[in-house]
């Protein structure tokens, strides 16, 4: 079980812990909470990529390198080889996406001041043939080979979090060894330290921050949910298969092939487009780390709210009581050093009015420069409000553009797949001739003929053993029901279905679905 | 024909290139020289074909080589040996991928011959195993 579950735990409950965190206190806190759900919804991206994985084992790509040079040359260079590979297959392009995805980690880890670098070319590479497959996929718009392309967005996610995860884990909560119930009634102070500014030994993740953060969080779980449907169930057009083949097959054999061109016209031009689009964009391959390095941002600037702006507040002493006296002063009036007053501008907002003669008054006896402190401590506090809020904001922001990258990818996804279990139902029966026969004349007018259905119990029986399910259910005829035999995936651990239930999914399920076959319309 | 998706491909012939791929990393091309190095190099190999220069001389000295017969039957000896460019391939090795690259030059370590150090990419999974990894490069 894990040790907290935030969506049913508001912040600042108490709820029932484990030593997962070496102490009480640790594990009561919002980063301990953080860390927990990351790590769930980590575990949720691994266990939906072995999900895709596990229907799409033999899809591969066979490269035309005649025509593509660039791709020889770079897939000879990966594999040091003369002669380079003809083809991809997915355990090939899973090793070259963790890679194109750790340069992105290299990145995240490597400081800038760093004198070593990836190998440009290799980076070059590996993107290059990486993509290649990735764009020969979406080139088929057939969703059981374009549900692939839901990896790189995954993997993409886990280094959001494992960033995330290592900002939580260095607040002091968790890095520094906490004080037990018992040692706390002693008032013993802790033996270690934080060796972060201030040493604030117990410092917390902010409520403000938890709460956005799970906020971002729901949002995300709830995305997984999307794509868990996506890929775990049947088509509702393959669960209503019987319907389906009993109307389909009153038309003539011209209509349905109007309806196959028609499709394939609408996966050309709205599908295939729109997911190219969403994959290629920079949401989905730039965003893992900005928001990565917002989230760290943000951690840091929490730290220093907790222990350096908020206490500031209420500074006793000769500072606190300037402070005070200069409380309702618009520091730009104060730090006005002329020229341009740019300064001012940036402490006190656009034309800062001038001082007025009550405001000199209390000022009267205090040395400028005391004043100048006070308004430079004023402002580093406005200031780090500022900057909060502005993280605060990206972190909405790039979450948003994240996962409505990824959301749009499901969705036409998901529209997808209704649509190539319907071209395959059609394209079937074409083949099967279980439909009517051809009509002959006016063809324009085929669709107001009153048919009578002629598929018959056996012949739907042999349709069915014909078809290949888009979503990778299989179908079986059981008397006079059709039995819908769910996708065979991996069962998802406990905690994974725990994230994916919160996230929507109602169902978590491998049951077979029956159907009563009624050929009737 | 084009890029095929195969719904079964047959992997059995791909089974040599499962393997796990390293990080190569080498020292960032940080300074100016070294920049201008690099483009130079880059381009030598395809100077070699079409340098500007030795066309002018060439053509210069068909002119005046012309006014002279002895002139002429030296010129025409020598001007097989000047397209070879000696000097100049002197100082390039070929590689099969790359074409002619400038020997000792930083093209060799962007095209990974020199300087590049293959890690794992399991030193990511630790800031101490990056740091570490990182050093050795320097």
């Amino acid at each position: 079980m894990s040790v907290l579950s935030p969506s049913t735990n508001p912040v600042g409950t108490s709820v029932t812990t484990s030593s997962a965190f070496g102490s009480s206190a640790a594990a009561n806190s919002n980063a301990a909470a953080l860390v927990t759900r990351l790590s769930d919804l980590n575990d949720t991206a691994v266990y939906l990529q072995q999900a895709i994985l596990s229907l799409v084992q033999g899809l591969g790509v066979t490269f035309d390198l005649a025509s593509n040079p660039d791709l020889a040359r770079a897939l000879s260079r990966i594999y040091n080889v003369t002669d380079a590979p003809t083809a991809m297959d997915m355990t090939m392009y899973t090793e070259l996406l963790q890679t194109d995805i750790n340069f992105l980690r290299f990145d995240l880890l490597n400081s800038p001041d760093s004198a070593v670098q990836i190998q440009p070319l290799q980076r070059a590479d590996v993107s290059l043939a990486s993509k290649a497959f990735e764009s020969a996929l979406i080139s088929t718009g057939q969703y059981n080979q374009t549900l692939p392309i839901l990896l790189r967005s995954l993997q993409g996610d886990q280094v959001v979090f494992d960033s995330l995860m290592n900002t939580l884990t260095n607040y002091p909560i968790l890095s520094v060894p906490q004080l037990t119930p018992a040692q706390l009634a002693t008032t013993q102070n802790p033996s270690g330290s934080s060796d972060r500014d201030l040493n604030g030994a117990s410092v917390d993740v902010s409520n403000s921050l938890s709460e956005q953060l799970n906020g971002v969080l729901d949002q995300w779980q709830q995305s997984y949910a999307g794509i868990y449907q996506v890929v775990a169930s049947p088509d509702p057009t393959e669960t209503s298969l019987p319907s389906v083949v009993a109307a389909l097959s009153t038309q003539p054999t011209s209509d349905l092939n109007r309806m196959i061109a028609m499709l394939q016209n609408l996966v050309a031009f709205q599908h295939q487009p729109a997911i190219k689009s969403a994959h290629d964009s920079v949401d989905n391959q730039l965003l893992p780390r900005l928001l990565s390095d917002v989230g760290s941002t943000a951690g840091d600037l929490d730290y220093l709210n907790q222990v350096a702006v908020g206490p500031a507040a209420s500074f006793g002493g000769s500072i606190g009581t300037l402070q005070s006296a200069m409380a309702s002063f618009n520091i730009g009036s104060i730090l006005n050093v002329g020229i341009t007053g740019s300064v001012s501008v940036a402490a006190g907002g656009y034309s800062p009015p001038p001082i007025t003669a009550a405001q000199q008054q209390t000022l009267d006896g205090i040395p400028e420069g005391l004043q100048i402190l006070s308004a430079n401590l004023s402002w580093s506090q406005t200031a780090s409000t500022r900057q909060s809020a502005t993280i605060s904001a990206s972190i909405q922001r790039l979450s948003l553009r994240k996962l409505t990258n990824q959301g749009n990818t499901t969705e036409f996804l998901t529209s997808l797949k209704s649509l190539s279990s319907s071209l395959g139902i059609i394209q079937s029966i074409v083949k099967s001739g279980a439909n009517n026969p051809t009509a002959v004349g006016n063809t324009t007018s085929l669709n107001t003929n009153a048919v009578t259905p002629n598929v018959g119990l056996q012949s739907f029986g042999t349709l069915v053993s014909s078809l290949s399910s888009q979503s990778g259910s299989s179908y079986a005829v059981d008397g006079n029901t059709l039995v819908v035999t769910p996708p065979a995936i991996p069962t998802a651990p406990t905690n994974v279905q725990a994230v994916l239930q919160s996230g929507g999914v109602k169902q978590i399920t491998t049951q077979q679905l029956r159907v009563p076959i009624n050929l009737s319309v | 024909m084009s890029d095929q998706v195969q719904s079964n491909l047959a992997s059995g012939i791909l089974d040599q290139f499962h393997v796990s791929l390293g990080l190569n990393l080498q020292t960032k091309l940080q300074d100016w020289p070294g920049r201008q190095s690099l483009q130079y190099g880059s381009m030598k190999g395809l100077m070699n074909q079409d340098w500007h220069s030795l066309s002018d001389f060439k053509f210069q000295m068909n002119l005046y080589s012309s006014s002279s017969h002895t002139l002429r039957i030296a010129w025409s000896l020598i001007k097989n040996l000047v397209l070879n460019n000696a000097k100049m391939l002197a100082s390039l090795i070929h590689l099969p991928a790359f074409g002619n690259v400038p020997l000792g030059s930083q093209v060799l370590s962007l095209v990974g011959i020199q300087n590049v150090l293959v890690a794992p990419q399991n030193i990511l999974t630790s800031q101490a195993s990056f740091n570490s990894t990182i050093k050795s490069v320097t």
